[in-house]
């Protein structure tokens, strides 16, 4: 059944930070100030490489009305930081090595002052030759951007032998697949508050996916206990991965301390584009072969990932790339590799998807060029060669066995949006349409891990209590930036205790007050809410009952945890104890915690995930052949996530991952040029409006999991942007016969000159 | 506490002149270092981008009443240059009367900006996506200069070399009325969706056509745009007064006349050859920009396709 507000019932709720966020009301953390605050602002490199001769600061010091002008001479602790490994310099000493690499930092009076005090830093460079290229970067007498060389990470792996799986192949499919770097476009730039208080502790009130990460990163440049600095980091104006690295932090820190003042830092737009995150760009080579019943002899991956100057988690991200090229897959052989390449263009890093999306976009193509290729419809295709009940998962490694795959291959089969395949042909020239106007409809098979995967460390967990004032408190370590999580915390708590809205009261993003439950990212957050609650809640309800029955003097068996508060069992279920006065009554703090690791699963192979989400989409697309553009007219997404834990947010995280994909498929791409960003800002780097955004959109989800499944509802986070590109590419050749294998689309390769328009004309 | 320092860049003096000549005046004696605004729309991305500087004084014009608002008198449209686009895309008589305009204002920028931005700032910034719009419809531009009140042909005013004379200010932007007619855009997508031309009588009717064509569908910068105002006799199936105007991105637009003329001259111009011909004549004659996210080519090619298609919706009705 489709997922929407009148199918969901009551479930379909409100969210409670919605209001404020909707109207504008809402103090971002980028939205404070303070009074006797200063203003920070970072120097960022003039070249995509070079080396650093001196750097001179004098004038902008003497200027007045600046308080701090900080080089690496300045930071305390380690220059360095990354969430897997700290090779990106705070600010830099001998290098840089992209276009944001910051040199200096300054606080002033005023934003004006600090711009002012940025143009009078005299850096003295070397300027290099930039490597802008992942393959010329690995080429023999490549300038090495580190000691270590050019090269982050591989990853690859191997089943059987490929040499001899391409023998006697009844169709083989070579292709080379290139996507965009693609930028996270949230709303709210990066930016924060950082404020030194009277006990000398650090307060940060900046947004990220994992305070606490930023909390210990912070702890090492600036040499100084954790526990010493407080982050505060929640409500966020978006993130899709790209503020889960530190961004500002380390500055606004180092100048609050410095200076002893609070300092304000938000980033430009420019600013943000120059320095921030991007998705990597990668080159994938795949060559496929089938027998002649259609099944996967052998496939053989190479992929090539620009992650930019320094690591962050590029390597994971290769890692879950290499993944998901195999997906939901049966092959005889298996052969793929992949290198993640240093270079001088913009910092690439973690984005939804997380790799998926290039992979999937590659490994699709390829499934729909093959079932073309040896005359089967590619959805009939896909059920030949996908994965089956009890399979191992993509590296051979055990997986939390779902029917998903199976699920969701035969709910898009019954959709009535691919059922319109068939009818298409005669559509085509049917007179309500032009006939520069082609459709076509295509489909995808994605399975996306949730969690880090093996070998990463994935804390999870949570903390229920009884705060004095009488309120229900659910703490946990992680972010509102829009998905949802707030919204569906407030649900899971009405229905696993039956507590009323107002009985509770949710505390995130605050490094003093909340548990570690690991980094909100992954598809990992709801996942990781439900499994905390499952733990706490029935020591809590117990916690509660045993207080209740001491202070009613009634045994526990005869009482309930309920709306407003305890509550008779059995009978009209009368009222007996407000949680406020159960409170009051209490000597002890009534209060469970839960911590735990998210589960993982039994192999040696890092990165392997234990949980997946399965999911099939198709979409309907029309291309104009007059000018080549490319508008999708009808979405249908299966999704095999296990129950719905929040019907508006479930929804919602699907459209707006597709919205993402449909940017990633149609118009988005960072274009640079010898390691300079050429789309700086949102008039040329084009995002999909609503009105690119029209069209029929189904979601359907299959919460059905096997009996005694205890791992309850999977991440649906990510798998709304994985599956759809691939899904639009198929649909574009559907309707033109032009093959896509680089993103986003580009018009003039679907462009039909005069004399195909005249054929059309004639043929009518 | 200083604020500034010599050599910080500093926000511009802001002038509000109440009457045209006083803005006339004040930038005279102001010279190189003041420049006019209206909605500052375009401005602010310049600023931002760094393509200009930030000037010492900014000269708003958004007070002076003789730029105000638009009249629609019975011989022509009179819009003042700091009419905003909402203004004249929400007009049921603009959208009736001057389809081309309204057209291609519908699709300028987006909600938010179009209440601040210009026609005026549109047309002065040589590029804007009215201009194919205003060219067919040979709209007429009136300046205050050193001479007192001019008016100058849209279309000289593009073609010529873009030296201006200094310091003078468009004050109007005005366009004749045509004989009536109902707006030919649409998305081309939907063959039923877009009335294509009003038939006078049973022996003629007006077309008028615009295009934009961008990198997404709203909000964006034009990679083609087309605008076409033609009369037709449809029993004989000849065009009249052909005026195609073709721009975007960068591209300064300018009329295509030599397949005006081709149009005008050919026998059965709505036929398979005549529209063979046009895309070949358009392909030739267009001399878009091209960029990094479109080339000069797919710009041609761009433009030609649309026209092309024009013929053939217009043959369909006729056929």
């Amino acid at each position: 059944m489709a997922l929407n507000r009148e199918t969901s019932g009551g479930r379909w709720r409100i969210r409670p930070d919605g209001p404020a966020k909707v109207t504008g009301a809402l103090t971002y953390l980028t939205d404070m100030s303070m009074s006797g605050m200063l203003h920070g602002r970072v120097l960022r490199s003039s070249h995509p490489y070079a080396r650093i001769k001196s750097i001179d600061t004098s004038e902008a010091e003497a200027l007045e009305g600046v308080h701090a002008v900080l080089t690496w001479r300045d930071v305390p602790g380690l220059n360095g930081y990354g969430i897997a490994v700290q090779d990106q310099p705070v600010l830099c000493r001998d290098y840089v090595r992209y276009v944001g690499d910051a040199v200096a930092t300054v606080a002033a009076d005023t934003p004006e002052l600090a711009d002012y005090a940025l143009s009078l830093i005299e850096v003295d460079y070397d300027a290099l030759a930039p490597v802008d290229d992942p393959e010329a970067a690995l080429a023999d007498g490549a300038p090495k951007l580190h000691p270590h060389g050019n090269v982050l990470h591989r990853a690859g792996y191997e089943r059987g032998n490929i040499a001899d799986g391409f023998e006697g192949c009844a169709h083989i499919v070579e292709e080379t697949y290139i996507t965009p770097r693609q930028m996270h476009a949230y709303m709210e730039t990066e930016g924060g508050l950082f404020v030194p208080e009277p006990d000398g502790r650090l307060t940060v009130y900046a947004p990220t996916q994992h305070g606490l990460m930023d909390r210990l990163q912070l702890s090492r440049i600036l040499d100084r206990p954790q526990a010493s600095i407080r982050i505060v980091s929640s409500p966020i104006g978006g993130s899709f991965g790209g503020k889960d690295e530190l961004n500002i932090q380390p500055y606004g820190a180092l100048l609050a301390l410095h200076t002893g003042r609070p300092v304000k830092i938000h980033n430009s737009r420019w600013e943000s584009v120059r320095a921030g995150l991007k998705r990597h760009p990668m080159k994938i080579r795949m060559k496929t072969g089938i027998d002649a019943d259609g099944r996967i002899m052998a496939h053989d991956v190479n992929i090539i990932a620009d992650t930019g100057p320094y690591a962050t988690l590029g390597a994971e991200v290769l890692n879950f790339a290499v993944e998901h090229v195999i997906g939901p897959y049966r092959y005889e052989h298996l052969y793929v590799s992949g290198v993640s390449v240093h270079t001088n263009n913009g910092m690439s890093g973690e984005f939804r998807g997380f790799g998926g999306n290039q992979a999937i976009f590659a490994l699709e193509g390829q499934m729909d060029r093959l079932a073309y290729k040896a005359g089967i419809d590619p959805w009939e295709f896909r059920q030949r060669n996908r994965r089956r009940a009890e399979d191992p998962g993509p590296f051979g490694h055990p997986i939390a066995q779902t029917n998903g795959a199976e699920q969701v291959w035969r709910t898009l089969a019954e959709s009535a949006l691919y059922a319109r395949r068939e009818r298409l042909a005669y559509a085509a020239s049917a007179p309500s349409s032009p006939p520069w106007i082609r459709k076509g409809i295509g489909a995808a098979f994605v399975m996306h891990g949730a969690g880090l995967g093996f070998g990463i460390p994935d804390p999870a967990g949570g903390r229920l209590r009884l705060a004095a004032d009488g309120k229900i408190e659910a703490l946990f370590g992680y972010e509102e930036f829009g998905q949802g999580l707030i919204a569906t915390l407030e649900l899971m708590l009405i229905e696993e205790f039956g507590f009323a809205p107002d009985d509770f009261r949710i505390v995130i993003g605050d490094t003093d007050r909340v548990p570690d439950s690991g980094s909100t990212t992954a598809s990992r957050a709801t996942s990781m809410m439900w499994q905390s609650l499952q733990r706490m809640r029935d020591p809590f309800r117990s916690a509660l009952l045993k207080a209740a029955a001491a202070q009613l003097d009634r045994p526990a068996e005869e009482l309930a945890i309920g709306e407003g508060g305890v509550r008779e069992k059995s009978g009209e279920k009368r009222l007996l104890l407000a949680y406020q006065n159960l409170a009051a009554g209490s000597s002890e703090e009534i209060a469970v915690e839960t911590n735990f690791i998210f589960p993982a699963s039994d192999t040696k192979r890092i990165g392997a995930h234990l949980l997946y989400t399965y999911a099939a989409v198709a979409v309907e697309a029309e291309v104009n052949t007059l000018t080549g553009r490319v508008r999708v007219t009808d979405q249908f997404h299966a999704v095999a996530a296990g129950p719905v834990m929040n019907p508006q947010g479930y929804l919602g995280q699907i459209e707006g991952g597709s919205s993402m994909a449909l940017g990633y498929a149609l118009t988005e791409e960072a274009i640079m040029d010898e390691g300079r960003y050429v789309t700086r800002n949102f008039d040329t780097y084009l995002i999909p409006t609503i009105a690119d955004s029209r069209g029929g959109f189904e979601v359907v989800p299959i919460e059905e999991l096997p009996e005694g499944d205890p791992h309850g509802p999977r991440g649906v986070g990510e798998i709304g942007s994985v599956g759809l590109a691939p899904a639009i590419a198929e649909a574009v050749f559907q309707a033109v016969g032009t093959r896509i294998s680089r993103l986003p689309i580009d018009p003039s390769e679907l462009q039909k000159p005069t004399d195909a328009l005249r054929k059309a004309v004639k043929d009518r | 506490m200083p604020n500034t320092h010599p050599g910080m860049s500093v926000m511009p003096t802001v002038w509000r002149p109440q009457e045209i000549g006083e803005a006339y005046r004040m930038k005279q004696s102001l010279g190189e270092t003041a420049v006019y605004a209206a909605g500052g729309t375009l401005l602010r991305t310049q600023w931002e981008a760094g393509t200009a500087v930030l000037p010492a004084h900014l000269i708003d014009l958004s007070a002076v009443p003789m730029l105000a608002g638009y009249a629609l008198e019975p011989s022509e449209l009179v819009i003042g240059a700091c009419c905003p686009l909402a203004a004249l895309r929400k007009d049921p008589l603009v959208q009736t009367a001057f389809p081309l305009l309204a057209e291609a204002v519908r699709n300028i920028a987006a909600p938010s900006i179009r209440n601040l931005a210009t026609l005026g700032g549109n047309v002065v910034s040589r590029i804007g996506d009215s201009l194919p719009a205003l060219l067919a419809d040979e709209a007429e531009l009136i300046w205050l200069g050193k001479n007192g009140m001019q008016a100058e042909p849209l279309e000289d005013w593009l073609a010529a070399s873009g030296s201006e004379q200094a310091g003078r200010v468009l004050v109007q932007i005005r366009v004749q009325h045509g004989t009536e007619s109902v707006n030919g855009a649409g998305t081309m997508n939907d063959i039923r969706s877009a009335p294509l031309l009003k038939v006078d009588s049973d022996r003629s009717a007006s077309v008028r056509i615009y295009h934009k064509v961008g990198r997404r569908e709203a909000f964006t910068p034009s990679v083609g745009s087309l605008a076409i105002s033609a009369g037709m006799e449809h029993a004989a199936g000849k065009l009249k007064e052909v005026r195609i105007a073709a721009g975007g991105g960068q591209t300064i637009p300018k009329r295509l006349e030599r397949t005006e003329r081709l149009l005008e001259r050919h026998a059965d111009p709505l036929g398979e050859d005549c529209a063979a011909e046009v895309h070949r004549s358009a392909m030739d004659e267009f001399e878009p920009v091209g960029d990094l996210f479109a080339s000069r080519g797919y710009r041609k090619m761009t433009v030609a396709n649309l026209l092309v298609a024009e013929l053939w919706r217009l043959r369909e009705r006729f056929a």
